[in-house]
């Protein structure tokens, strides 16, 4: 048995008087299509950005395959191999679909190499464009991209920096149900020959698609284990019914996690 | 050039699936009309322009030009990467010095009447040798060095220790001012080495050729064109390079760009950098064809109207703000002739307009028209109506042009 | 000894002045994203209000400066109000745009002030009563300087009682904190900015007056304190009241002595270097509040 691919222990974050991750241990292993669900402010995408560089640990130790990666800037993570999206998909606009991948293809590039022309679409580059859809938006400038679609870029730009790990932040919010099954395929394919972690609130999308959930909740690891084991759970039940109920005026019913009927509104 | 052709050739072949997939780069012919374009104008400056103007216009066009490539530099650093750098004028300086400390010894080591080998100003200041920080710019090969090599330092120093903290925007455009306002301080403030508020002045001779004859104020006029063309298709290539597009997506989401795996602490230095050295040229290019360089052409209000010959051109464009340096500056020569103070106040003016009218600036003017016209043009063939969702690549965006008021 | 000892003095009425400038400077950055270049120029029309409330209107210097005050106060006030509503306001959040923009107005108002006063400097007296100075220790404080730095903690205490106690103080303090969540909340977001406005273009007048006191009162007045002012946003931190007096004493300090001990020229590059070595420690300034916002 070799490492794990990523390994967390003990990781905690404090923002002043707040404690977003209160010392969380978890492992992923090589190969592994791993969800990560919780109610709002169970620290998910603190987590993500604790693995990615963006918010450095109060205290905790990150591995990634044999190598301690806390504490380094996030491009040198990217650079170990762990790439992510972002919530609010983030995309540069100006710039066209193909160039935004073909940025991100390149990144091991040194600055004389990137200072030469582009000369055509490298395989690389192309192989994403077919497989993510978006060979025909090529030169479309990304800010003319629908919602899904910036997604569906996001992805293709993780994709095309051929990391070893990939981290999706809630990759189908908003998105409507065709698109959602269609990134549902997308992950499906991807997780085939990638590791992949998925933060993501969409309970329909979670069962179809998520073979292991870790559940967190209040900045700590709740339970891990498959989708049903983890439905079955009542701490999980009591945290997400409980929770729904109290924050029930706020209207934030994404979090709810038993009835999928009205996970429809995006 | 002949190196990436052959790159070119040895890439592998596409595949069948990115054969398919449109290419939006511009075609081989687009790209060579570029260069092209840049022939034909330098051919026009350099034969038809003498027929019209006497020397003391041509040298005055000469002068715009040096600001046009100042502009090139602003374009990249600002239009591209995002970093309004309201300080060029001390890179301007730096490069100007540099080569007018050269021609400074040159005058003096000829001149018999010299005390102690030293220019009248160190004489007047009581200084008997010659300061450590003059010496090597005795040789002429250091001093076109340092032309470029100094600025260049200077502002990778500043740059890089600024970017690593992820200070930016406006912060970046402060101390940008505040270096500016401090050089010239230094500058004035330091006589016995910089001269103070004279400067440097009267360039007799370079390499032992005689500057002021007019075969040489012509070889300097070619050499001035064939600089600014040159340093023209230098930046074009470096815009239209991936390192061109990765600039645009730092200053777009410079924090994005790290989850790509980039640095973009290096990205803004290079840039930076690059654009340093061109106003350091451009510095140095002023020497000779104005004969002085003084703190009052480097401070805080020459920096900021460098900037306003951008703005008004066309940050986004380089082309654009090449001959925005040129027709503002040709406007401040016309109009300061015939009242001084009414300059100022147009020039006042233009800020206002320029950023409220036209961010884009007369580039995006240019753009928006003939994108205006070709649609016409093609609703007209088509018998269909205009595409209105057609989007010209100059929309204004960036860390300061982000969006609709709030 | 003497001698540095009484650089303190000098040093503190510099961060006064600055302070006054900078807080208008930092309250309009930081709550509505705007850098104004003018601020400078403002300046320059409050020292010439002082000016004239003696060369035009022929008053008693005694008390003339007393009269200043206010009145440039209320006309640099209103000359803000006038860029904010005319201009500026539909620049918010675009700083680059606005900074270039209002140094257009500035150049503007420089050149007015050149054509009705004439470019060299003119002469404003101080009052008889500020004539002098007390020994303290050892430490010659001029009155002059006295009454810059009593005049800079009257208004810091103004400025601390209207933020903290009163209504539309606390309006501004939501609007530059989180101006989304303040406006879904019933603030008049408008209004609270063009009240900043006022504010911290009155207290550039105020920085003014003060300044015909300890220097010469030119066209270019402003221009030469606007750089510094800026610096002192940088290094005091958005939006924070501590971070911006501190930082005008520091960097009044910083001035007074780099310029006593080697000369007025290396001042300004010492006190650069300085600030890009402060930086690299604090690159977000003295107190900094953290956001999550990903750009």
């Amino acid at each position: 048995m070799t490492h794990p691919l990523l390994s967390l222990s003990g990781v905690r974050v404090v923002f002043g008087e707040f404690t977003a991750i209160d010392g969380i241990d978890l492992t992923v292993d090589e190969g592994e299509l791993r969800f990560l669900i919780g109610p709002n402010g169970a620290g998910k995408t603190t987590l993500v950005d604790v693995v990615t560089g963006r918010t450095r640990p109060t205290s905790g130790t990150v591995t990634f395959a044999g190598q301690p990666i806390h504490g380094r800037g996030e491009h040198r993570i990217v650079r170990a191999g762990i790439g992510r999206t972002f919530q609010t998909s983030v995309v540069f606009e100006e710039l066209t679909v193909l160039e935004n991948i073909d940025l991100a293809a390149h990144f091991r590039l040194g600055p004389l190499a990137l200072l030469r022309r582009r000369r055509g679409v490298t395989p690389t580059v192309g192989g994403v464009l077919e497989r993510t859809g978006l060979a025909p938006l090529a030169g479309a400038p990304a800010g003319t991209l629908s919602h899904g679609q910036r997604q569906w870029l996001e992805i293709a730009m993780l994709l095309a920096q051929g990391p070893r790990l990939l981290l999706l932040d809630e990759p189908v919010a908003g998105m409507s149900h065709t698109e959602r099954e269609r990134t549902g395929e997308l992950l499906t394919e991807i997780a085939a020959d990638h590791t992949v972690v998925v933060i993501e609130h969409d309970m329909e999308f979670l069962r179809r698609y998520a073979r292991d959930v870790t559940v967190l909740h209040e900045g700590r690891v709740l339970t891990e284990g498959t989708v049903s084991q983890v439905q079955a759970d009542p701490r999980v039940q009591e945290v997400y019914l409980g929770r729904s109920q109290r924050t029930a005026t706020v209207g934030d019913e994404r979090d709810t996690l038993v009835p999928a009927a009205n996970n429809e509104e995006g | 050039m002949t190196a990436e052709d052959t790159r070119a050739t040895t890439r592998p072949a596409p595949t069948a699936a990115s054969a398919a997939i449109p290419d939006p780069r511009p075609t081989p012919l687009a790209r060579a009309r570029d260069p092209l374009t840049v022939v034909a104008l330098v051919a026009a400056a350099l034969l038809v322009l003498p027929l019209f103007l006497d020397q003391f216009r041509l040298n005055l066009f000469a002068q715009y030009l040096c600001y046009a490539i100042v502009a090139i530099g602003i374009a990249l650093a600002w239009g591209r990467g995002g970093m309004l750098t309201l300080g060029h004028g001390v890179y301007f300086g730096l490069g100007g010095y540099a080569l007018a400390m050269h021609l400074t010894l040159a005058r003096v080591a000829e001149d018999p009447m010299a005390q102690g080998g030293l220019p009248d100003f160190m004489v007047w200041s009581g200084l008997e040798t010659l300061p450590l920080l003059w010496r090597p710019f005795a040789n002429p090969a250091f001093a076109l060095f340092a032309v470029v090599a100094v600025p260049g330092l200077v502002a990778a120093l500043l740059g890089w220790s600024v970017f690593r903290q992820r200070v930016r925007g406006a912060y970046f455009a402060i101390l940008n001012q505040a270096l500016a306002a401090a050089f010239v301080i230094l500058l004035v403030g330091q006589q016995h080495l910089t001269g103070g508020t004279n400067g440097l002045t009267d360039f007799p001779t370079f390499a032992g050729n005689d500057l002021y004859s007019p075969e040489a104020q012509w070889v300097v006029y070619v050499i001035v064109v064939v600089t600014t063309a040159l340093v023209y298709l230098m930046f074009r290539h470096v815009a239209g390079s991936r390192y061109g597009s990765l600039l645009v997506a730092v200053r777009d989401g410079e924090d994005r760009v790290r989850f790509l795996g980039y640095n973009p602490t290096w990205v803004k230095t290079l840039a930076y950098a690059l654009s340093a050295m061109a106003a350091g040229l451009a510095g140095a290019l002023f020497v000779p064809v104005m004969g002085i360089i003084s703190p009052e052409m480097l401070g805080v209000v020459p920096s900021i109207t460098f900037v306003l010959a951008v703005a008004i051109g066309g940050r986004y464009s380089i082309a654009g703000a090449a001959v925005g340096a040129v027709v503002m500056n040709a406007a401040q020569t016309t109009f300061s002739e015939s009242f001084a103070g009414g300059w100022i106040y147009l020039q006042g003016l233009l800020f206002v307009v320029v950023i409220v009218f036209a961010p884009r600036g007369l580039a995006g003017v240019v753009q928006s028209t003939t994108a205006a016209l070709q649609r016409a043009r093609r609703a007209r063939a088509t018998g269909g109506t205009p595409d209105s969702t057609h989007r010209t690549s100059d929309t204004p965006q960036g860390t300061d042009a982000s969006g609709s008021p709030r | 000894m003497d001698a540095i000892l009484n650089q303190v003095p000098i040093g503190i009425a510099i961060g006064a002045v600055l302070l006054l400038a900078a807080l208008g400077l930092n309250f309009t950055f930081g709550q509505m994203g705007v850098i104004n270049m003018a601020h400078g120029e403002f300046m320059m029309v409050g020292a010439y209000t002082a000016f004239v409330t003696h060369a035009w209107f022929d008053l008693n210097p005694d008390y003339a400066l007393l009269l200043a005050v206010p009145a440039a106060f209320a006309l640099t006030g209103l000359l803000g109000l006038a860029l904010e509503a005319g201009v500026i306001r539909h620049f918010y959040g675009r700083p680059l745009d606005t900074l270039l923009l209002t140094f257009g107005v500035g150049l503007v108002l420089q050149q007015i002030a050149r054509d009705v006063f004439g470019a060299p400097n003119v002469d404003v007296p101080a009052p008889a009563w500020l004539a002098g100075g007390v020994d303290v220790l050892g430490i010659r404080l001029h009155h002059a300087r006295l009454f810059i730095l009593a005049l800079a903690v009257l208004c810091v205490v103004a400025i601390a009682y209207y933020l903290n106690r009163s209504r539309p103080g606390r309006q501004m303090r939501a609007v530059l904190h989180n101006r989304d969540l303040a406006a879904i909340t019933g603030i008049p977001t408008r209004r609270v900015d063009a009240t900043t406005f006022f504010l911290g273009s009155g207290l550039a007048g105020i920085a003014g007056v003060a300044l015909t006191l300890i220097g010469p009162t030119g066209p270019t007045l402003g221009h030469n304190y606007i750089v510094d002012a800026f610096l002192v946003v940088v290094v005091g931190g958005l939006g924070q009241l501590r971070g911006t007096i501190l930082a005008a004493l520091a960097l009044g300090l910083l001035n007074a002595f780099s310029e006593f001990w080697t000369d007025a020229s290396l001042a300004k590059v010492i006190v650069f270097v300085a600030i890009i070595g402060f930086l690299q420690a604090r690159p977000q300034g003295m107190f900094t509040v953290r956001s999550r916002a990903l750009t």
